[in-house]
């Protein structure tokens, strides 16, 4: 074997990507062998720097990905959107926004006197100490706290069943303005982050039982916090066994929305909604939460209709609370 | 509001991070910038009791872990890659604490551990930054063309891709190429005394 092919075994092993024999094969040599064993050292050192390498190359990557979400064409989509019925339109926004900038504008305006008195101020020298610029900006890619929301408007709504800490929602740059939309999209997202309809299940028996039905084994990963787990053994139940299917579906749709999925929880929460089926209020507050953290067009109706007409009042304040914020966007 | 992001299937992202450069960019750009994703390990971090800067930082070093990982065959399909990746996040942000890197949490008696669901999830071993940096020296003595094939070889890509984005000859063996990089390295590295103790540094030689 030559020394270039022996490398390359060489990183196949450190790999542990060949074979039981050859791997026993390179043990043994290298256990024998001097330079095979300097050799090794020189792959491993080689896999390091590949390392590095890979992970700067990420590392700009990821800065690139973080400053297009907040470039200003990332966050003005003109595209048409389907809810523009449902909310003011962008161009009916951006017009209010002009409207009050202009207002302002106007009312701070400084009247001759307040000029005069404005000029005098610039003519001397200013002891007012300039804000550190580079305390914000730097090559490394961006952390934590430059992803973090303006806290006044990200205070989560708190969800239903078990609080959970409040999570903070993913805003990639949202110290930079966002619009009224993305906005409301990250509010509802932060509600739904911190919203756990698996949490707080009351399970009696832990751990497996004997002849468990997968319904029951389902419910009880679901509140052992086994998502996965309870959504494989769901997905088992026959659609024949009618009200247990149901439920099954129910407690998939309540994993799907605990795990982020929102889009899957959607049809089944819209499915389940329209029968006399129970946990109602829950599920239509899920539902419109999962629409409008996906966009959906329903989302505000959905929203309102609950703020309004939910048979559970906690839920009631919870979705108008959510509605204020919403409406304050305007 | 955002653009709607494309949603692929787990089959279809392991294809495309074992495709061209292309695909393995828009496969690993679709996991960053998957709010939900993000949303989800920040909230199994907080559970836990870590902050969400704290969950944020263990999202970038578990995303460069998760590219890692893939690379090497460590995903072996036993959860969907969602919870693999959600696991790996965990796995770094607990790795941070015993090395008290997050200085912001707070850390409590009880030792937080990896919860059943993500017990599959490989070891993920997190470089510390000193020895990054000093890899980063020895990176230096590399010309970019063996950058190029030690990187691309990491990254999985065969002889003939290697080859191809490298303008290389028909002739030319890309694990000749390799050797011949590193074997020049150890050279420079031996002829410098300061070099030599930076290798003996990381615990090589």
């Amino acid at each position: 074997m030559d020394k270039a092919t022996l490398h390359e075994k060489l990183d196949a092993y450190l790999k542990g990507s060949l074979d039981a024999a050859e791997q026993a094969e390179i043990r043994q040599l290298v256990d024998s062998d001097k330079d095979v064993a300097d050799q090794l050292e020189l792959v491993r050192l080689e896999q390091e720097l590949a390392e590095v390498m890979v992970d700067e190359k990420l590392d700009e990557m990821m800065k690139a990905w973080n400053e297009e979400d907040s470039s200003p064409s990332a966050k003005s989509d003109s595209s048409p959107k389907p809810n523009a019925g449902n909310i003011p339109g962008k161009w009916t926004i951006w017009g209010l926004v002009i409207i009050i900038f202009a207002g302002l504008l106007v009312w701070s305006w400084p009247s001759d006197e307040e000029s005069e008195a404005l000029n005098a101020v610039t003519e001397t020298p200013s002891s007012v100490p300039q804000l550190n610029e580079t305390e914000t900006s730097g090559d490394t890619p961006k952390k934590a706290e430059s992803l973090q929301p303006p806290s006044q408007e990200t205070e989560p709504v708190p969800g239903t069943s078990e609080k959970e800490p409040e999570a903070t929602p993913p805003i990639a740059n949202a110290q930079e303005a966002a619009s009224p939309a993305v906005e409301m999209q990250q509010l509802a997202l932060a509600v739904a982050t911190n919203t756990s309809p698996t949490g707080g299940l009351n399970i009696v028996r832990k751990g497996e039982q004997a002849n468990e039905s997968p319904l029951a084994k389902g419910y009880r990963l679901m509140g052992e916090g086994k998502l996965d787990e309870a959504e494989s053994v769901l997905l088992t139940v026959p659609e024949a066994q009618e009200r247990r299917y149901l439920n099954a579906q129910q407690y998939l749709a309540f994993i799907y929305f605990e795990k982020g999925e929102y889009e899957k929880a959607i049809p089944i929460l819209e499915d389940l909604t329209q029968q006399p089926y129970s946990q109602q209020a829950e599920m239509e507050w899920y539902l419109a939460l999962a629409y409008l953290v996906t966009e959906n067009p329903k989302g505000l109706d959905a929203l309102k209709q609950v703020a309004a007409q939910s048979a559970s009042t906690e839920i009631q304040e919870k979705a108008q609370q959510l509605l204020d914020k919403i409406n304050e966007l305007d | 509001m955002p653009p709607q992001q494309k949603q692929y299937s787990d089959a279809q992202l392991l294809q495309m991070i074992r495709g061209s450069e292309q695909e393995r960019a828009t496969a690993l750009k679709a996991f960053f910038t998957d709010q939900q994703l993000r949303a989800s390990v920040i909230r199994k971090i907080q559970q836990k009791g870590g902050s969400a800067n704290d969950a944020q930082d263990a999202f970038q070093e578990g995303f460069k872990a998760f590219y890692r990982h893939l690379l090497n065959g460590r995903f072996e399909g036993r959860s969907s890659l969602r919870t693999f990746f959600v696991g790996i996040c965990i796995r770094c942000w607990l790795d941070g604490l015993k090395k008290s890197f997050y200085q912001r949490t707070t850390l409590t008696d009880k030792e937080e551990t990896l919860d059943d669901e993500y017990q599959h999830t490989p070891e993920t071993r997190m470089m510390s930054q000193e020895r990054k940096s000093q890899l980063q020296k020895v990176l230096e003595l590399l010309g970019d063309r063996c950058k190029k094939v030690i990187m691309m070889g990491y990254e999985g890509y065969n002889s003939e891709e290697i080859k191809q984005t490298l303008e290389m000859g028909a002739d030319e063996a890309v694990r000749k190429i390799r050797y011949r990089c590193m074997t020049k390295l150890k050279e420079k590295l031996a002829s410098q005394p300061t070099l030599t103790a930076l290798l003996k540094s990381l615990n090589y030689g």
